[in-house]
């Protein structure tokens, strides 16, 4: 296989970000399950119902940081894939150049590495916000964890809807452990990104 | 930019859209591109040229990953068929790309080696997509001299190339034909310039006809369904064709 190109990383970090929109998807459904859930059980789950309202606030914020990082992706293998047909040209220009050595050929370079200097710039500002956003979701998803541990012991107060209560705790947790993982290699192919 | 809609959904096998880019520049001709997708395995049908790549490549990762395109379907030659080969084949250098056999040494001036083409002979012949069997089915100068429609038997849905192909006015959006009669005033210049053979039409018609098609997909314009499909075989068929307007 060749050497990871830019196209094929910044289509990593995108398949990464829609993994985690996945997850935030499932996690928010799963908010709005606990709280039903903790209004049923009442006064048997008080702890829960604080907690599983916290968890609906995290996972609206999550979804939300999610939405912006999916633009700042889609805007970044826009301009990737930019770049791409500009180095194509700048490939045949060069080479060109190097045979004849014309005038207007050189200008055309010129030119094409104006362009491409442009969407270079563009590029880092996309992916320096794109980072920034991974942060943001980094620091909720440590938010989460916490919340996940709270809702596991919140459980075992659940009387009757304990058992129920303990199976959303753990499959709240699971989503939430998958998400680190995945924005930390984001993070790393954010870091390896330069176009040149 | 472009998007991506879903046309066709039966579980894990779909037919997506690139459709008409409404901020295209009027000089370019606005195509449709089709990604047809089975069990997380993809081609890409006529993916279009050099200068609109970025779009199409940006609607199609919204969409879906596309690293997980398996192979590229040109129907024909033309620039705004394949053109943007080289930009795909530097995303993955290991894409294979279906071409008629008669385009087979005229399409890598696009790009590629000798590894990219799998030659399609006249007679057309089945495409294995992830175990789903598509079919290349011949469309010879229609309008191209060597030229391939896509079948799904299975969708029942034909990617028809240039045939259908309707130049729509910039501000007509539609993805699927509402009105026949006037999106086919759209398509008769078209159609009665572009396509050469009126034998190789009547074949087409004849063969077409007989097929289970629910959405006929054009690479310009918008889609056919159900009727539509039908009527449209039996416009062509009576269209008188290879003629040059005098004046
Ligand atoms: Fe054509
Ligand atoms: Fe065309």
């Amino acid at each position: 296989m060749a050497a990871m190109n830019d196209l094929m990383r910044i289509v990593r970090i995108n398949e990464n970000i829609k993994t985690v929109v996945t997850q935030a998807r499932r996690i928010n459904l799963l908010a709005l399950n606990a709280i039903l859930l903790s209004r049923r059980a009442g006064k048997l789950a008080l702890g829960f119902g604080v907690i599983s309202d916290e968890l609906r606030t995290f996972s609206k914020d999550l979804t939300t940081t999610m939405r912006v990082l999916m633009t700042l992706s889609y805007g970044s293998v826009a301009i990737v894939s930019q770049f791409q047909r500009y180095s194509h040209v700048n490939y045949i220009l060069q080479t060109t150049e190097k045979a004849s050595h014309h005038q207007l050929v050189r200008q055309r370079l010129a030119f094409s590495n104006k362009k491409l200097a442009e969407l270079e710039t563009g590029l880092n500002k996309v992916y320096q916000d794109l980072a920034r956003y991974i942060d943001d979701a980094e620091t909720a998803g440590r938010f989460g964890s916490v919340i996940a541990r709270s809702l596991k012991i919140e459980a075992t107060y659940g009387g009757g809807f304990h058992q129920i209560l303990a199976q959303i705790a753990t499959e709240f947790s699971y989503y939430i452990d998958s998400i680190p993982g995945i924005l930390q290699q984001i993070q790393g192919y954010l870091k390896r990104n330069s176009l040149r | 930019m472009k998007r991506a809609f879903t046309i066709y959904q039966n579980g894990e096998h779909i037919w997506r859209v690139i459709a008409r880019d409404p901020e295209r520049p009027d000089f370019l001709i606005d195509t449709n591109e089709y990604l047809i997708s089975y069990k997380e395995k993809s081609i890409l049908t006529d993916p279009g040229g050099i200068e609109i790549f970025p779009s199409v490549f940006a609607a199609i990762s919204a969409a879906a990953n596309p690293e997980n395109i398996s192979a590229l379907f040109a129907s024909h030659q033309d620039p705004d068929i394949i053109s943007s080969l080289s930009l795909w084949l530097e995303f993955n250098p290991d894409l294979p790309c279906y071409v008629p056999w008669l385009w087979a040494g005229f399409i890598p001036h696009f790009g590629g080696n000798k590894n990219t083409f799998i030659p399609i002979p006249d007679e057309g012949m089945p495409i294995n997509l992830n175990g789903l069997e598509l079919r290349a089915i011949p469309a010879h100068y229609l309008h191209s001299s060597g030229n391939l429609n896509l079948y799904d038997a299975t969708a029942k849905i034909l990617f028809s190339g240039d045939i259908g192909a309707a130049l729509l006015p910039a501000d007509d959006t539609q993805m699927f034909v509402q009105d026949f009669d006037k999106v086919i005033k759209h398509a008769e210049g078209f159609h009665r310039r572009w396509m050469g053979s009126e034998p190789a039409k009547r074949d087409w018609c004849e063969r077409v006809s007989k097929l289970d098609i629910d959405m006929m997909c054009p690479q310009h314009g918008a889609i056919f369904q159900g009727a539509d499909v039908q009527r449209f075989i039996h416009w062509f068929d009576e269209l008188k064709i290879g003629v040059m307007k005098k004046g």
